[in-house]
């Protein structure tokens, strides 16, 4: 299979936070959607992909290539949108257009224009005076308006009204309509990456804790709701997480491996996260 | 580079104005007094802000680790500062001497080596300040940045207390006529050392 994305036993070490062995591989035409909590290690492994920061182990290769040596044959085809736009304040999209068409060969300035016009972003405003909303909007419109074959974007959608996330999605789909292209998407509003992705990717405490289809964490995980008497003669090895009420017990297992009459709902993906968070945090209490 | 220049210069266009009056005051000053030096000296100042005033507006927007994802190298982004940076130099030196060649009286000896020197000096400082402000940022750079600026100032300052005598006219003046040569290694030096601390910045 060929991968738009492959990371390999990554590591990076800060004083108070370690990366550890991170490893991810998203296939071509795909969309990855990398979910966890805000600290998680999210917005450092996007950093480490990209060669802002430098890894201390492990390869990291986009589209193919490695990300330190032969990151300049592809920055043409890497379109990137970071958590809070980086544009300086006092220019205006008319004006990007003119220094981008300087910056990339492969600028397209016809599809800028109609995406700024599809978002309604109007050409001679300042940059100062737009909303969180808008200034991820030009970020997107200026990630699509060059040759992109992998869109990386840490937390694009986030705190943006959900109307507007619904047209950025939108934008989204259309873009891997082509197969060749693939998305990496950070966030932690998981119901956005619900919609979309793929793969599911989930860091927790800078560990990948899963990374797989969506399709089979759907398929496989399941909220068992019991009694705690029930509970007892569950086998240990398909519980994943647990939570305790007034009612009894509800607990995230690994759904087919479960014999016996028992009422099982389905897991969404967040419900997936917060029970494997709780649960960590759990195991770290008895420690 | 050309898109990085143009982004600087677009996104520096509102001070302008602030710009334009500054030049026409200091040269009012400079055609009353038949004088240019203050003139040149202080278009040397600031064509030396226009590029730290382009780093901060870009620190604050973090628009480097953004540029550094598009298809420009880390390189570049430095050398295009210190293109910047001379560019404003050269217009502040040719409008120095402009001012001196029409209004014929300001056509001195005097005057003319003020214009190199203020040139020169121009480059020493930039030199003396982009690795610092490459390494710490603008913000924290700032305090740094006015000591590399002052302590020279002060030492001589200092040293003519003591009584230590200045250098008679004919060393100056050979100093000067030298003092763009310096500047230009000291200029090359720099370069090489915000290359080296950019390399390896993380963002």
């Amino acid at each position: 299979m060929e991968y738009a994305l492959k990371l390999e036993n990554v590591t990076k070490e800060y004083k108070d936070f370690k990366l550890e062995n991170i490893n991810i591989a998203l296939p071509k035409g795909c969309i990855m959607g990398f979910i966890g909590e805000n600290g998680a290690g999210k917005t450092t492994a996007i950093k480490l992909i990209l060669d802002l920061i430098n890894r201390d182990d492990g390869t990291i290769t986009i589209l193919g290539k490695d990300n330190k040596t032969e990151m300049n044959s592809i920055k043409e085809n890497i379109g990137v949108v970071l958590d809070e736009s980086s544009f300086p304040e006092n220019l205006n999209a008319a004006e990007i257009n003119n220094i981008l068409k300087k910056i990339y060969k492969t600028w397209d300035e016809n599809k800028f224009f109609n995406l700024l016009d599809k978002f309604s972003i109007l050409l001679d405003k300042s940059i100062k005076d737009y909303s969180r909303g808008m200034k991820m909007k030009l970020s997107i419109a200026v990630s699509l308006s060059h040759n992109s074959k992998i869109l990386i974007m840490d937390e694009a959608t986030s705190g943006l009204d959900p109307i507007i996330r619904e047209e950025i999605l939108d934008t989204f789909l259309e873009f891997i309509q082509d197969e060749s292209n693939s998305i990496f998407i950070s966030s932690h509003i998981i119901s956005d990456l619900e919609k979309i992705c793929d793969y599911i990717t989930f860091i927790h405490n800078g560990k990948i804790i899963l990374s797989e289809t969506k399709d089979d964490l759907l398929d496989n995980y399941g909220i068992l709701k019991c009694s705690a008497e029930e509970f007892k003669n569950i086998d240990k090895s398909i519980i994943k997480g647990i939570r305790r009420n007034k009612f009894g017990i509800e607990a995230l297992i690994l759904k087919n491996k479960i014999s016996g009459n028992y009422v099982i709902d389905k897991a969404s993906i967040e419900d997936i996260m917060i029970f494997i968070i709780k649960e960590q945090a759990l195991w770290l209490d008895l420690y | 580079m050309a898109g990085l220049i143009l982004k600087d210069i677009l996104n520096l266009k509102k001070q302008a104005k602030v710009y334009l009056i500054l030049v026409i005051f200091y040269f009012a000053i400079g055609v009353v007094n038949e004088n240019s030096s203050m003139f040149s000296s202080m278009m040397t100042m600031v064509a030396v802000m226009i590029p730290i005033t382009a780093m901060s507006y870009d620190e604050r927007s973090k628009w480097d680790r953004y540029a550094l994802t598009m298809p420009i190298s880390r390189a570049s982004i430095v050398v295009s500062r210190y293109l910047l940076g001379v560019i404003f130099l050269i217009i502040a030196y040719v409008l120095s001497i402009l001012v001196n060649m029409v209004f014929s009286r300001l056509y001195t000896t005097e005057n003319i080596l003020i214009n190199i020197a203020s040139l020169s000096a121009g480059i020493t400082i930039m030199s003396a300040i982009f690795p610092i402000l490459f390494k710490f940022g603008v913000e924290k750079g700032r305090i740094l940045m006015m000591l590399v600026l002052f302590v020279p100032i002060a030492f001589v300052a200092i040293a003519s207390k003591l009584g230590i005598s200045m250098p008679d006219e004919e060393t100056i003046k050979s100093f000067i006529y030298l003092s763009p040569i310096i500047a230009a290694v000291i200029f090359l030096v720099s370069i090489y050392i915000s290359l080296s601390i950019y390399k390896k910045k993380e963002f």
